[in-house]
């Protein structure tokens, strides 16, 4: 039964990779200019939609849930209770320290919701499915073991949220690229980092500056539940 | 036919030094309306859980619980989930989802019901229930009775055949609270559905009961029915019991035991008929008290405030003026949406009046809100109060007084309600406030709490400090307040002292006036009765 | 409601992949205009006067577009001067002003989905891929009133304790972070609540359905197979190179032969779908209340 289960489960995993392969072949070959674009859409929507499947399959206990829901939301209303203060947004911070505590996956679905819940209350864009992933793959980075064990390493958590604030800019200047240009090439790529410098900055310097202040207090509160009630 | 049937049943939490639950049996028929009642952390919510075996809690557990006399164990999840349903305490906490259908549909869902049924269900419940108008609502823009009737709508709409619920009407005002029994009366009479109730706060719930249970410490130390235990443990309950109750108890009378205001009533003036006789006795002290002292300076002075939240809404207070002396205890009381919370607001100058003035006579202000929990944010009580003062001795000798000298390092989400409503009190405390604004300070709590509270305003008040305090409780009203004032329709309508205020009333007024006041004129508490009758007797 | 948003949310989503799809994947600036132009019209009947601003904010797109991809792109051979010693050609202007065109379209199809597909038809989509996800962010959509609320709260409380005109930056950092806090702190310990409400009424003990108060009508049947239409005249266009335009070296010209028409025209029809739902929509209505 459980084996049949698994079975199937990988059948169905490698069947939406083989559609994904397809899908991106015909893209690439039919079309021209606009081919990076049609492919960044499909790997990032078929990226969320296979790591939210894992999730569910593997991960989604009541609880669980719950505190993703609760932290999600929390990063929501984070970037409305810091509003005021321009430029300087919590959202990555409280992704990478929720991540570090509660695991890779349940870090991919608490970034990927934060960025298409706050989408759903700011306005949908183009860019949503981009930061979904973008944010996503922050919350698996830190929560996956090799960062998680560091969590008490305030210095490496300070890396971290630099790394996230590089990243995200990064991430998102290729989808600024692909859309604006159309196409990929590294030249125009730099030059758009090149532009997009200042943002950078004030990402990692706000990622850095809420990771000291909101480290211990969410921290200590997860780390409570968990040890109250076993969730993680 | 027996529904439920706990024989034996112990319970010790994990790492707890006390059994919770102690040999308890327990045996409910069909249709049977069951109220278990006793103070809080009595262990009366743990029973329920038991019985849930979903919520259990982490602990040693021994003991059997039979359902339709088949051992619980022996069900799937899914018909323990539909057969025993389950009513939380927090109206808030326990609504899963964004609108109200969705609510309503949750359990159905993970009944995996087919649509058509669902559709079926829930359009039977809601006409019921009558909330089919909230259909498309937001769950956020219900009230708290509304919530809670919500709450109860997508319980009963998966037919459970026992339903339990967990101190339903302790956060609800009493208007909400009458009818969320009155339809929990109707569930039972009309469904025979069985249903078993634990509350502290039993006033109401006595007609409707058929067996009462008594816990106290975890152990079950009465039953049976209603009146029998009433006549027989009432003593246990100590302050959570009616008026009526504790005046047939201090009376010693040899009657039925009332179950409401009517039926003591009655017998008062069956037993003591002679109307008129005591009426110009009793009654007048307050006025000789107030005539001795000599006035004293205004701490809070309103004058002439409107208020209304946006340009375009209606105005929520009108032309309101008020005088509330030094060192007084001043209670607002008002129906829901009377506008109460928003005055007190304005007092504390939360929110600013758009004509009109507040003027304090002191700039030392704390303002207690509804869920103490909103004052927490650390994760101990002393590291709550570090927060607030790095003053050790004043700490110290606030826990002291607070009573929370033992739990200074517990977090303060594991304090019970009443230790959760002192710490934010002292918290506030710490701060040396003149005047305290408190709104519904008695929320959720049973009479052991609530009458601490008491005693804490009453030293604050020997402090000088001025308390106002917003509320729904008429009786704690009438016992600590010096003064009461009526909230209705944006403007105060009446004020005064605790005798003159009540005793003026006759409906909004404390239930001794209510049973009292034809006789023995102008009386508010049953110890007042009490002790005329035995002044009779002499 | 716009007339749109009445239909089955399958197709509207159906429809909105379609053509933002479509207009992003095709270089032929024909389309792209088709789709501007659809995109807006469809604004305007929606919001009327309110559009202006939101005009305003697409125009300034398609020309910081254009900027930036004859700053950036020095291929091309009509040269049109010198920057800096670098090539700024028409055809790079050209490319990145219908570039321009396909983003500001794209973001404004996005505007009136966030309007049309209201949250609970995200909700019933994503329900279909997994419903634990679907119920996460329903709970989220149900936990931010509660929060925001709550952070009121925690605020005003603590605004009379520390009743401090003159704040800095630094102390009202410290206010928001503690009602950050408190909340944060409210929300984790009632969660354990929730999850049990969610436990006792049976989440978890097996396959879930979806209620959803969605009914699949004759419009929706027409409207799907007339995109199903629009997605197979694409995909032939594609193959045969009817939807690719080369911008470099040279501009190609605008190609009105018969297979090109029919391109275009099908798409136009797909992109007017909305317009013509919420027009049948409002027609139908003047009816109904002058017949009143």
């Amino acid at each position: 039964m459980q084996y049949d289960r698994e079975i199937k489960l990988y059948i169905k995993r490698i069947l939406m990779v083989v559609i994904m392969i397809i899908i991106l072949f015909t893209g690439v070959t039919l079309l021209d200019d606009r081919k990076y674009i049609f492919c960044g859409i499909v790997i990032v929507l078929a990226g969320c939609v296979m790591m939210y499947h894992k999730y569910a399959r593997v991960y989604g206990t009541i609880r669980r849930n719950v505190i993703i829901a609760v932290l999600t939301t929390m990063g929501v209303v984070g970037r409305c209770i810091f509003a005021p203060i321009p430029g300087f947004k919590p959202v990555t911070a409280i992704i990478i320290i929720s991540a570090v505590y509660i695991g890779e996956e349940s870090g991919f679905m608490v970034g990927s919701l934060i960025a298409l819940v706050s989408d759903l209350v700011f306005g949908l864009g183009p860019w949503t499915p981009f930061q979904m992933v973008a944010w996503g793959l922050i919350g698996y980075a830190a929560g996956m073991k090799f960062i998680a064990d560091k969590k008490n390493n305030t210095f490496v958590m300070i890396m971290v949220s630099a790394a996230g604030g590089i990243f995200y800019s990064l991430f998102m200047d290729v989808w600024s690229v692909i859309s604006i240009t159309g196409v990929f090439e590294i030249k125009k790529y730099l030059y758009y980092i090149g532009t997009s410098l200042p943002y950078m900055g004030i990402y990692i310097l706000s990622n850095i500056i809420f990771m000291l202040l909101l480290k211990n207090s969410i921290g200590e509160k997860l780390e409570r539940i968990n040890k109250k009630h076993r969730i993680f | 036919m027996e529904v439920l049937n706990i024989s034996n049943l112990n319970f010790k939490y994990t790492g707890a030094e006390k059994k919770t639950l102690s040999n308890i049996n327990m045996c409910v028929n069909e249709g049977e309306f069951v109220l278990i009642c006793g103070e809080s952390g009595s262990g009366k919510s743990t029973l329920l859980k038991m019985i849930k075996t979903q919520i259990r809690p982490d602990g040693e557990e021994s003991g059997r619980i039979k359902l339709f006399s088949k051992d619980i164990e022996s069900y799937t999840e899914k018909e323990k989930a539909c057969d025993i349903g389950y009513v939380f305490q927090n109206p808030d906490n326990q609504i899963v989802t964004d609108k109200v259908w969705h609510e309503l549909t949750f359990g159905l869902e993970n009944m995996g019901c087919s649509l058509h049924e669902m559709k079926k269900r829930i359009a039977e419940m809601s006409a019921f229930f009558g909330i089919s108008s909230w259909f498309e609502r937001n769950t956020d823009t219900l009230s708290g009775g509304e919530k809670q009737k919500l709450n109860l709508a997508s319980v009963v709409v998966m037919k459970p055949k026992l339903l339990l619920l967990d101190e339903p009407v302790s956060q609800l005002d009493p208007v909400a609270s009458m009818e969320f029994m009155q339809i929990l009366r109707r569930i039972n009479r009309e469904f025979g559905m069985t249903i078993i109730i634990a509350e502290h706060n039993i006033d109401g719930l006595l007609e409707m009961t058929d067996t009462l249970y008594i816990m106290k410490n975890g152990t079950m130390q009465d039953s049976g029915n209603v009146k029998d235990v009433l006549r027989r443990s009432s003593i246990f309950l100590s302050g959570n019991v009616p008026a009526y109750v504790s005046l047939h108890r201090s009376l010693g009378l040899n009657t039925e035991v009332p179950l409401c205001v009517r039926d003591m009533k009655m017998q008062l003036r069956k037993y003591y008929n002679k109307k008129g006789t005591f009426i110009d006795t009793y009654g007048k002290q307050d006025n000789i008290i107030e005539k001795d002292e000599e006035i004293p300076e205004t701490a809070v002075k309103v004058k002439n405030v409107y208020f209304r939240y946006e340009r375009k809404s209606e105005d929520i207070l009108y032309n309101i003026s008020l005088d509330i002396k030094k060192g007084e205890i001043y209670s607002l009381l008002g129906n829901n949406g009377s506008g109460k919370t928003t005055l007190l607001k304005v007092l504390a100058g939360i929110k600013k009046p758009y004509s009109g003035k507040v003027i304090l006579s002191s700039k030392k202000l704390a303002y207690m809100p509804q869920n103490p929990q909103t004052l927490f944010v650390k994760n101990s009580l002393l590291k709550e109060l570090l927060d607030i003062s790095d003053n050790m001795d004043d700490i110290n000798d606030i826990l002291e007084k607070l009573k929370l000298s033992e739990c200074s390092n517990v977090h303060p989400y594991d304090l019970s309600g009443g230790q959760q409503q002192r710490a934010a009190l002292a918290k506030l405390l710490l701060t040396r406030p003149q005047i305290i604004f408190f709104d519904e300070p008695t929320k959720g709590l049973d009479m052991d709490a609530i009458n601490d509270i008491g005693t804490i305003i009453n030293i604050l008040k020997a402090n000088g400090i001025t308390i106002v305090i917003v509320t729904h409780n008429i009786e704690f009203a009438a016992r600590y307040s010096d003064r009461c004032g009526m909230l209705f329709d944006r403007e105060i309508t009446c004020e005064g002292s605790p005798y003159e205020f009540f005793g003026n009333n006759d409906f909004y007024t404390t239930q001794a006036h209510r049973i009292g006041r034809e006789q023995f004129g102008n009386v508010i508490f049953e110890k007042e009765i009490a002790d005329i009758c035995s002044m009779i007797e002499k | 409601m716009s007339g749109f948003a009445r239909l089955h949310p399958i197709s509207i989503f159906l429809f909105y992949i379609m053509v933002i799809i479509g207009t992003v994947i095709c270089t032929n600036p024909v389309i792209s205009i088709i789709s501007f132009m659809a995109a807006i019209i469809y604004r305007i009947v929606l919001k009327k006067a309110m559009v202006i601003k939101e005009i305003l904010l697409y125009l300034g797109i398609v020309v910081i577009t254009a900027l930036f991809n004859m700053i950036l792109s020095h291929n091309g051979q009509t040269v049109l001067f010198y920057l800096n010693d670098n090539r700024v050609t028409l055809e790079a202007a050209v490319y990145g002003f219908s570039s321009g065109i396909m983003i500001a379209s794209v973001m404004a199809w996005c505007r009136s989905l966030s309007q049309d597909f209201t949250e609970d038809k995200i909700l019933y989509l994503i329900g279909n891929i997994s419903s634990d996800i679907a119920l996460i962010l329903s709970m989220v959509m149900r936990f931010i009133p509660l929060y925001k609320r709550q952070s009121v709260k925690v605020s005003e409380a603590y605004g009379v304790i520390n009743d401090n005109e003159n704040e800095n930056i630094a102390d009202r950092l410290k206010n928001k972070l503690r009602v950050y806090d408190s909340v944060l702190g409210f929300a984790i310990e009632n969660s354990i609540d929730t999850a049990d409400s969610m436990k006792a009424r049976g989440y978890g003990c097996g396959k879930r359905t979806m209620f959803h108060r969605f009914s699949v009508n004759k419009t929706d049947i027409v409207y799907i197979v007339l995109i199903a239409v629009e997605l197979f005249i694409y995909i032939f266009s594609i193959k045969n190179s009817t939807a690719s335009y080369s911008f470099y070296p040279v501009i190609d010209k605008i190609n009105m032969e018969k297979n090109y028409l029919i391109f275009y025209v099908s798409f136009a029809v797909m992109s007017a779908i909305p317009l013509i739902e919420e027009i049948k929509w409002r027609i139908k209505w003047k009816y109904l209340t002058s017949a009143i």
